[in-house]
């Protein structure tokens, strides 16, 4: 209940960081268009690269998509500004992983190497 | 629910027709067979085949007059004596009446011994446990097939292990003699040659016509199986030497001496080794090379000698926290790159040529080619191509290397070797500290998965059955890989249906070693052929399986979303065709069917740890495991 409270306030700062877009629909988004096959349903990278923390501000997000370089490029006949704005904002959203320093068994990995 | 009589296959009704037909066929054969010839077998409503005459017969337990004669010594006696003296500890098969023969001679006459029958549910799974069984323990396991359809059953797996050059020993029945066999299943499940359905990814076939040719022919099939590059060999045994009684004397069986690997030419690998000698930047690639625990201790002995980095591929070649494991400090540019036993040398030519650095070359598959199937890669531009086992070349390669290389230059290969020892603790600290991310995600993670793994199986003589392709290679990135059996590789020539037979038979493989055997199996290869968790159930294989339950075929959701992007067209139908849901598969269920534990799906990171505890102590029983583990794409 706890972890749920905090991801919750999370996402709430976060929608409340990027007014512009619909996390909800952003996350109808992700889901439907797939982008959770190459960066995972966290966001957190799989095939492609992590989104979160995401790096880009939006308007960097979507020249982004636009012009991608590894990952294919989709125009705005695939996907509006303002679908991907809503992307954006769900991205936004989603937590970031806990630090190294936090997990004890990948300490544990790091002193047997 | 009532069923349409005319269209339902009534149990009962099928039965009293086969026992009718069955006496018509026993009475008058030749007459039964040539009613058959004439009126083409159709259901009362036009639209249905029925059974031949033949096929009832069969079914319901009639046999053709001549099964009322005793043979007191069938061929297929001998043909056991012959493959007991080849030393085959299991055979695999899916049961088939063109060996129907050999399969009870084998039981009763063999004792069910050396070889022991492993019954399977599909011939791909058999052939399958098969490779995952040489890739433990060096040496052929037996598949016995059925005539046509086993075989065609069969070939992608036979595929899967010719790509992967690994020896697997495989008798297929067949009714070659056409006076004799019976119309219609017989025919339908013989070939005037058998052989040529696979002959294209097969390293050799033969389909002897005695008992002393098969003799012959069963030995030397196993030579031609074991001598790099290693191969499956199949040997067509007809049903007609299998059920003759054996006439007079049997025939001498001949003693098994196998070939010796070819090693490379001695000039050379004098050539080679001083090219190595002298590089700056020294690297040495690894693909199908260690085929023994010998062929890793001899690169790590070759390594140590030049202190150059090794990237190990597709095989357990070279310890995983070796200091000397990986590619190099960052902007490490070979200027000589040694490969051994890669599969496809081009890549590596060309990144080599443009940098201006020499690529040498060692693989005994130069020296076994087909023309068909394109396994053999792309010619390239190489320096020096060494048509020889690599393993084999690996003493002389060493000898020489010893030989000259002088106390300066010793001084200065190690002052290198610590740079590279740095640089690898570097990237593997880098690699475990990419596991943090999506640490608490549901879905789990797959580096989530492998971490919590390694601490329960640590300290126990462990193997990893399954290939890590599709899990993010996390394991090697996280576990200490040194011993030859703790990874088999993968699947060959990438054919999915792979993974789960070759985990099992790599398992039965390791227990009589006493090892623990997992396996992380992905869905999507699973479900081609899942009746192979019966068979590691009935056979008391233990095997924890962790399924990576990602609910689809997902690189191929990545390759046609990618194709979606291309076309301008969205990636919103990315799915149709690439993934398994709705229905959600349970596979806790699906192994709990097949008479194993099961447990799962397991959505909730914090819910891992016990739930492979408990499947451990079931493997450690001696009996198989499942956790369903619902995991991220990749």
């Amino acid at each position: 209940m706890k972890r749920f409270l905090l991801l919750a306030s999370c996402a709430a700062l976060a929608c409340a960081q990027s007014p512009s877009g619909d996390a909800k629909h952003g996350k109808e988004l992700f889901l439907s268009y797939a982008c959770y096959s190459c960066h995972s349903f966290d966001g957190h990278g799989g095939a492609g690269a992590r989104l979160v923390p995401m790096p880009l501000n939006q308007a960097g997000f979507i020249g982004f998509v636009r012009n991608a370089g590894r990952m294919p490029s989709y125009g705005p006949k695939v996907i509006s500004d303002a679908q991907l704005t809503d992307i954006y904002a769900y991205i936004k959203t989603l937590p970031t992983s806990p630090d190294a320093k936090n997990i004890p068994l990948i300490q544990q990995l790091l002193k047997e190497n | 629910m009532a069923k349409s009589k005319k269209t339902s296959v009534d149990r009962r009704g099928f039965l009293k027709g086969a026992a009718a037909g069955a006496a018509a066929l026993v009475a008058k054969p030749e007459l039964a067979s040539a009613q058959q010839a004439a009126a083409p077998n159709r259901g009362a409503n036009g639209s249905a085949a029925e059974p031949t005459q033949v096929a009832l017969a069969r079914e319901t337990g009639g046999r053709p007059a001549e099964s009322s004669r005793v043979i007191e010594h069938p061929g297929s006696d001998y043909m056991v004596d012959v493959i007991k003296s080849l030393n085959i500890e299991y055979l695999a098969a899916n049961p088939g009446s063109t060996y129907e023969s050999l399969h009870e001679s084998l039981i009763n006459y063999g004792d069910n011994k050396m070889p022991e029958f492993l019954t399977c549910c599909h011939e791909e799974s058999a052939v399958a446990m098969a490779h995952g069984y040489a890739k433990i323990e060096g040496k052929p396991m037996m598949a016995l097939i059925h005539g046509d359809i086993g075989l065609q059953h069969a070939s992608m797996a036979i595929y899967n292990a010719y790509v992967d050059r690994v020896p697997i020993y495989m008798v297929v029945g067949n009714h070659s003699d056409g006076a004799r066999r019976n119309a219609g299943v017989q025919s339908l499940h013989s070939a005037q040659d058998l052989g040529a359905l696979v002959r294209d990814y097969t390293k050799w076939d033969d389909e002897p016509l005695s008992l002393g040719h098969f003799a012959e022919t069963a030995v030397r099939a196993y030579n031609i199986a074991m001598t790099p590059p290693g191969g499956p060999v199949l040997i067509v045994c007809n049903a007609e030497i299998q059920g003759d009684p054996i006439q007079g004397p049997t025939p001498r069986i001949p003693k098994l001496t196998l070939t010796t690997a070819p090693s490379g030419d001695l000039a050379a690998v004098q050539q080679a080794a001083k090219l190595l000698i002298d590089a700056e930047r020294p690297q040495i690639v690894a693909q199908r090379m260690a085929r023994t625990p010998e062929g890793m201790a001899l690169l790590v002995e070759l390594a140590e000698l030049l202190q150059a980095p090794v990237n190990s591929q597709e095989r357990m070649n070279f310890p995983t926290r070796h200091p000397l494991a990986g590619t190099g400090w960052q902007g490490y540019q070979p200027d000589v790159t040694l490969s051994l036993e890669v599969g496809d040398i081009l890549p590596q030519a060309r990144t080599d040529r443009s940098r201006g650095a020499k690529t040498i070359n060692i693989t005994a598959v130069s020296l076994s080619h087909k023309s068909n199937i394109q396994d053999f890669g792309h010619y390239a531009d190489i320096d020096l191509d060494i048509g020889a086992d690599a393993q084999a070349t690996l003493p002389a390669l060493i000898e020489e290397v010893k030989k000259e290389l002088t106390a300066d230059r010793k001084r200065a290969l190690q002052a290198r070797g610590v740079k590279l020892a740095e640089a690898h603790k570097k990237a593997w600290d880098d690699q475990i500290l990419q596991a943090q991310y999506g640490w608490d995600s549901s879905p789990v993670s797959l580096a989530r998965l492998s971490a919590e793994l390694w601490p329960l199986i640590k300290n126990e003589d462990w193997s990893l059955v399954s290939p890590q392709g599709f899990i993010g290679n996390w394991p090697n990135r996280l576990w200490k890989f040194d011993k030859h059996y703790q990874y088999i590789g993968g699947q060959g020539a990438g054919g999915m249906g792979y993974g789960a037979p070759a985990a099992v038979g790599a398992a039965l493989a390791n227990r009589k070693h006493g090892r623990l055997s997992v396996s992380i199996q992905t869905d999507g290869d699973l479900n081609y052929a899942p009746g192979v968790l019966w068979t590691a159930a009935h056979h008391r294989i233990p095997l924890l399986t962790i399924m990576h339950n990602n609910r689809g075929y997902h690189q191929e959701v990545m390759f046609v979303e990618e194709q979606a992007a291309l076309h301008n067209r969205g990636g919103d139908r990315s799915h149709i065709g690439t993934k398994l849901w709705d229905p959600n598969i349970d596979y806790a269920k699906m192994a709990q069917a097949y008479g194993m534990h099961g447990e799962g799906p397991i959505t909730n990171p914090d819910d891992l740890v016990p739930a492979l505890k408990r499947g451990l102590e079931i493997v450690k029983k001696g009996e198989p495991a499942m956790i369903d583990v619902v995991t991220q794409p990749r």
